[in-house]
């Protein structure tokens, strides 16, 4: 379990993304946001040790059966700048690159920064950011049942 | 300040550290409203638990319109920025408002009360700030000048208390 100290930079950075983005919206974009709430938030969470009944945990690496992905690439590629999301995934990207310094979750944590990264470069329209988006994302997959295959 | 997020009072802590998720243009009143929130709120959340981390906007003195560098982050007045954002807003945005001020009331009710007892009066000053806002948000339509008056008054508590706390501080 990671510890949190607001104090050091690295705590911060942590303790900033323990909260999901504030979701809103219509009944789709709220359900894309769920997921997208639960790939990054409540996976860093069960990482940092959140136990909290209530708030939305992911304990695996594998990614729930209602997970949309048409729906997520959709959204990302179809919306408009978003700044509230933007700045909710800076916070997750920040968080995730010194969760990778901790060896138990490094290479999963390095997955979900690609996938990150990936969702940032489409919102700003960068080039092929849909197929990479939706590469980065099999990677998760695949690692998840991989892991789930050596358990 | 370390957070034990196995427990409720350390996620509900952690969980009002980052800012709201603001939206919007820059001069619009969305984007106005919650700045003046995370000046208010979150800045000052972030200097009782000690964050010290040189991006984040943390509000020490006793300016409630001012962050650490001085500079100004509320351009205008706090409740005439938050009474516009009751009129104008969404009843999504003013949905996202109120989750940021729930988590920022129960974050600050979460401090454990020994150990933050100097900031004691200026948290409570805070909380009775959120419950205000929220109380505008809820009821604006039906009871505006109620709502405000009463936004205005813990507004000006908050800043008698501020001072009373940076004298300790110092």
């Amino acid at each position: 379990m990671i510890e949190i100290d607001v104090t050091t930079n690295d705590g911060y950075l942590l303790a900033s993304v323990i909260r999901g983005p504030d979701i809103e919206g219509s009944n789709c974009e709220y359900l894309v946001c769920a997921d997208i709430k639960m790939l990054f938030t409540a996976r860093i969470r069960h990482w940092c040790g959140v136990e909290r009944s209530g708030a939305d945990i992911r304990k695996t690496a594998g990614l729930w059966t209602t997970f949309n992905l048409e729906a997520l690439v959709e959204y990302v590629m179809s919306t408009e700048y978003n700044q509230g999301l933007n700045h909710y995934l800076s916070h997750v990207y920040q968080a995730l690159q010194i969760i990778t310094k901790y060896g138990e979750y490094h290479r999963e944590a390095i997955l979900l920064l690609e996938v990150a990264g990936k969702m940032c470069d489409a919102m700003h329209n960068a080039y092929n950011a849909e197929q990479s988006l939706r590469w980065s994302i099999d990677m998760l997959v695949q690692f998840a049942s991989a892991k789930e295959t050596t358990c | 300040m370390k957070i034990d997020l196995s427990n409720d009072d350390g996620y509900l802590i952690a969980a009002a550290i980052r800012g709201p998720d603001f939206k919007g243009e820059a001069d619009g009143v969305c984007y106005q409203a919650f700045s003046a929130v995370k000046a208010v709120f979150t800045a000052r959340f972030r200097h009782i638990c000690g964050v010290t981390y040189f991006g984040a906007e943390i509000r020490q003195g006793t300016d409630l319109t001012t962050f650490n560098e001085g500079v100004d982050a509320v351009e205008g007045q706090f409740c005439d920025i938050v009474t516009s954002f009751a009129e104008a807003g969404s009843m999504a945005e003013r949905e996202a408002m109120w989750h940021v001020l729930s988590h920022l009331e129960r974050a600050l009710q979460a401090l454990p009360a020994d150990e933050y007892a100097p900031y004691r009066r200026e948290i409570i000053a805070l909380v009775n700030l959120i419950d205000a806002v929220s109380r505008m948000l809820d009821s604006f339509q039906a009871n505006k000048d109620d709502a405000v008056a009463w936004m205005k008054a813990a507004y000006a508590n908050l800043a008698d208390v501020i001072h009373f706390t940076d004298d300790n501080e110092s």
